[in-house]
């Protein structure tokens, strides 16, 4: 038997003052009464037909002591452990609202702290610990080192993104489907033991920021802010343009309201939006967007120049770069290098291949085809979304003979193909675009984009927090990345550069190579309705939670001594 | 003043009534001694040594046997007025002390009218105070002034008080007192009886002996020894309690019933005049 808020146990000092008070009560009424024969013999009449009835006025003292007991107890939430040696997996919510200031310090210390005295007071044998970000983790696998167990609570964070919480629980019971698991959040989860921290936020926030081009290298800023108070209130709102005060607003909110407020800024990288409202919780005062100055892909064109490929680049990335002696070594620095009729082996990176075939990879030519024609396409692979291709010809191409990858059109051969291994992602055209009637239809510079983006990944995106990301590493070993809270430097594996969970809101900046990549990432402002109390979970096998019981029989006592005052009350008024 | 005038002069025109034939010496009370009297009662066989001033010679003339007449004989008796004044008698509006005294010094003035000895005692617990058997109106004043002297104070001892009341002649007793005596009020009226005295029993209570108890929680204190009981009164500790009383009530009339003692039960809200104008009249203590 052990307590997860043994703070509760201070309630029992309450039963002294109970008794005390039951003391202090009104003495009995004096009355002199000639005789106490008849006196006497009603009492012993009594005493005779109802034997308990001395203790009767001491049964509403026991009841009242009793229901103390049990509230304090209660809030100990004591635990039984039915077993005697059960898996634990603490799973501890490290979303934004835990970083509400509502609960002093804050919810997610309160949470951490009663994970850790739960840590102190476990017998379980393994216990295991799991982060409910937006995306679960598990911090600490099961384990019997207890140290471990603490040192992996005692590092984690609050996180400026969503929290699973049921997605976490999915995780926590993955680690051992027998576990007991101990959610510790500002909402309960149904089906384990959920400790609340705070109900429900009122909270002023920025719930988007929108940054739309104009001309003359000037943008257009819309802020989003929610009242989410039971006040009227007056928001200024700050805009800066990376990092430079750009406008000053304000926004007037009623309870409840939702309303946005617009400037114009001149261009940049990046937006960001504040607002002070002095509110619990801070981190959703800040809401950072990308600009309308975004970063393009780098192209390398490799090869005998293709007017038509070549325009088809430029509307896609701009100008292309262009390398007429195939020289890999450089190639890595580029986000997509593009191989027109060069017939070398790739290094790791992301090849637009044209009338190319590496050696390398495996695909090989088989001789010349004329005269094809497109019959099949995939209708999934992002390759080829918004593209149609069927029924575009092809005079001469190379047909291919793919050991892997997939490919994604044919007609009487592969027609385009796709690959994607140890770090090197391919897309093959077996054919020169001048060779095909491709180019002239509108598909091209779409398909030419879909490439583009598959192979080198979006140069910039809007992220809630939270977020993980991985990027094609290209030829690149080492890459990095710059965050609000330091810069990180990465090294790229199985041909990807995996980042860290972006959990912190504000810009994150990718160098790798001569290529830039840039996320700006937001906080996830939920609207939810927190739970102020714990629903009733069912029993686990492992651990038995008395505290709902005891909240049961302190309802059932108070309910009895309900009754047996009334019944007392009645008893004098008749 | 025990009585006003006004009751004085109505009590003139009574007299107590005696439900059994005493012995006593020649007064205004019959009695079952035969011949010295003046009012016929009967006529039985002459038998030797009966006074032959006796023989109803019209009946010999007539059967031709000899037949003597009975007369009652007229004799006086005493009259004893037993008052309880211990400590309960303290209770009540007026209290029962009082009234015990007015009823007593009524009935005293009666009976002294009526030309019987009266004499009257108050029991303090084991204790008695008394006042020897008189006979004349000019009695009245001692016994109204012995009467007014009393104070309730003492235990209620009845049966031990009822040792130390020992009347020299037989006669009438009238007790007046709320019987609550723990240890019983039934050896007190046997040995009054058992002394040949024919027994009078007025009940006397107060409202607040009567009326069950308020609910609450109670330390009741007994005013007469100083305990105390510290009760609980809810709905079935009063109705308890009125069982308890009634019981106790009618086991009084049922023992006085039952051993031919006279019993009337009044409390102390019913006015002296009333009870002994009507309901002792009623009663056949008076006419």
């Amino acid at each position: 038997m052990f307590f997860l808020s043994p703070a509760g146990l201070w309630w029992l000092a309450a039963i002294p003052l109970v008794v005390l008070l039951y003391w202090l009560r009104p003495r009995r009424v004096p009355v002199v009464v000639p005789s106490l024969v008849l006196w006497r013999r009603s009492l012993r009449e009594e005493a005779r037909r109802r034997p308990l009835r001395r203790f009767e006025r001491n049964v509403l003292l026991l009841v009242q002591v009793l229901a103390v007991a049990a509230a304090a107890l209660s809030l100990a939430r004591p635990q039984h452990s039915t077993a005697g040696a059960a898996d634990v997996v603490v799973v501890l919510d490290v979303g934004l609202r835990m970083q509400a200031t509502d609960v002093p310090p804050s919810r997610f210390e309160a949470a951490r702290g009663a994970a850790l005295t739960l840590l102190a007071r476990l017998r379980a044998v393994r216990v295991g610990v799991v982060a409910a970000a937006r995306s679960p983790r598990v911090v600490q696998p099961l384990t019997t080192s207890r140290s471990d167990a603490v040192a992996a609570v005692r590092g984690l964070r609050p996180t400026d993104g969503a929290s699973d919480l049921e997605g976490a629980v999915a995780v926590a019971r993955s680690l051992s489907p027998s576990a007991t698991v101990y959610v510790f959040s500002d909402r309960a989860v149904s089906g384990v033991h959920s400790s609340v921290f705070g109900g429900a936020l009122e909270d002023v926030a920025i719930t988007g920021v929108v940054a739309s081009p104009l001309p003359g290298e000037r943008m257009r800023v819309t802020v989003t802010v929610r009242n989410g108070t039971s006040l009227a209130r007056r928001v200024p709102v700050s805009v800066l343009v990376e990092g430079r005060p750009a406008a000053h607003l304000a926004a007037r909110l009623h309870p409840g309201q939702q309303t946005s407020v617009a400037a114009t800024v001149p261009a940049g990288l990046w937006v960001e939006a504040r607002i002070a409202p002095q509110d619990a919780l801070a981190a959703t005062d800040r809401f950072v967007a990308l600009g309308s100055r975004l970063p393009r892909p780098r192209v390398l064109m490799v090869g005998p120049p293709d007017p038509f490929l070549e325009a088809g680049l430029r509307a896609v990335a701009g100008e292309p770069d262009r390398q007429g002696t195939p020289d890999p070594r450089l190639w890595g620095r580029f986000d997509v290098v593009v191989l027109h009729r060069v017939q070398a082996p790739v290094p790791p990176g992301n090849f637009l291949l044209v009338g190319s075939v590496p050696t390398n990879l495996p695909v090989r030519a088989v001789g010349t085809v004329r005269e094809d024609v497109v019959r099949f396409q995939s209708r999934t692979h992002p390759l080829l979304r918004f593209v149609d291709l069927t029924g575009a010809r092809v005079v001469r191409a190379w047909p291919t003979r793919p050991h892997g990858g997939e490919v994604l059109a044919e007609g009487e051969a592969p027609l385009l193909w796709a690959y994607e291994a140890g770090g090197l992602r391919a897309v093959l055209l077996p054919f020169s675009p001048s060779d095909s009637d491709l180019v002239l239809r509108p598909d091209f510079p779409i398909l030419l984009a879909n490439a583009v983006d598959w192979l080198a990944g979006p140069t910039s995106s809007q992220l809630e927090a939270g977020s993980t990301v991985s990027v094609p590493a290209g030829g690149l070993q080492e890459a990095v990345l710059h965050g609000p809270e330091g810069s990180v430097r990465l090294r790229a594996a199985a041909g990807r550069f995996v980042l860290p969970p972006f959990d912190r809101a504000g810009v994150y900046l990718l160098e790798a190579g001569t290529a830039r990549r840039v996320w700006a990432v937001h906080p996830q402002v939920e609207s939810r309705t927190v739970a102020s109390s714990a629903p009733a979970a069912p029993a686990q096998r492992a651990q038995v939670d008395w505290g709902r019981w005891l909240v049961g029989l302190f309802v059932a006592l108070l309910v009895a001594e309900w009754w047996l005052f009334s019944a007392q009350a009645r008893v004098g008024r008749t | 003043m025990l009585l006003e005038p006004a009751f004085l002069e109505k009590l003139e025109r009574l007299r107590l009534v005696a439900r059994r034939r005493t012995r006593g010496t020649v007064g205004e009370r019959r009695s079952r001694a035969l011949g010295r009297g003046l009012e016929f009662s009967d006529h039985r066989a002459y038998q030797v040594g009966d006074d032959w001033r006796y023989v109803d010679w019209s009946i010999y003339a007539r059967l031709d046997r000899l037949f003597v007449k009975l007369f009652e004989e007229e004799e006086d008796r005493d009259v004893h007025l037993l008052v309880d004044a211990s400590a309960s008698m303290r209770f009540g509006q007026p209290p029962k002390l009082e009234y015990a005294k007015r009823l007593a010094a009524a009935l005293g003035y009666v009976a002294l009218a009526n030309g019987d000895r009266v004499g009257a005692a108050a029991l303090h617990g084991s204790a008695v105070r008394a006042l020897p058997p008189r006979r004349g109106r000019t009695h009245a004043h001692p016994l109204f002034r012995f009467l007014e002297a009393e104070q309730a104070y003492g235990l209620t001892e009845l049966e031990e008080a009822a040792k130390r009341f020992a009347p020299r002649r037989r006669g009438l007793v009238v007790a007046v007192g709320d019987l609550l005596d723990p240890r019983g009020f039934q050896a007190f009226l046997l040995r009054l009886r058992h002394a040949g005295l024919e027994v009078f029993v007025v009940h006397l209570l107060a409202e607040e002996d009567l009326a069950p108890p308020t609910p609450g929680e109670l330390r009741v204190v007994d005013a007469e020894t100083g305990e105390s009981l510290e009760v609980t009164v809810d709905a079935r500790m009063v109705r308890e309690f009125v069982a308890q009383r009634d019981a106790f009530l009618e086991s009084v009339r049922t023992f006085c019933a039952r051993h031919g003692m006279a019993y009337v039960r009044a409390t102390t809200a019913l006015p002296v005049e009333e009870l002994v104008l009507r309901y002792l009249r009623r009663a056949g203590l008076v006419t």
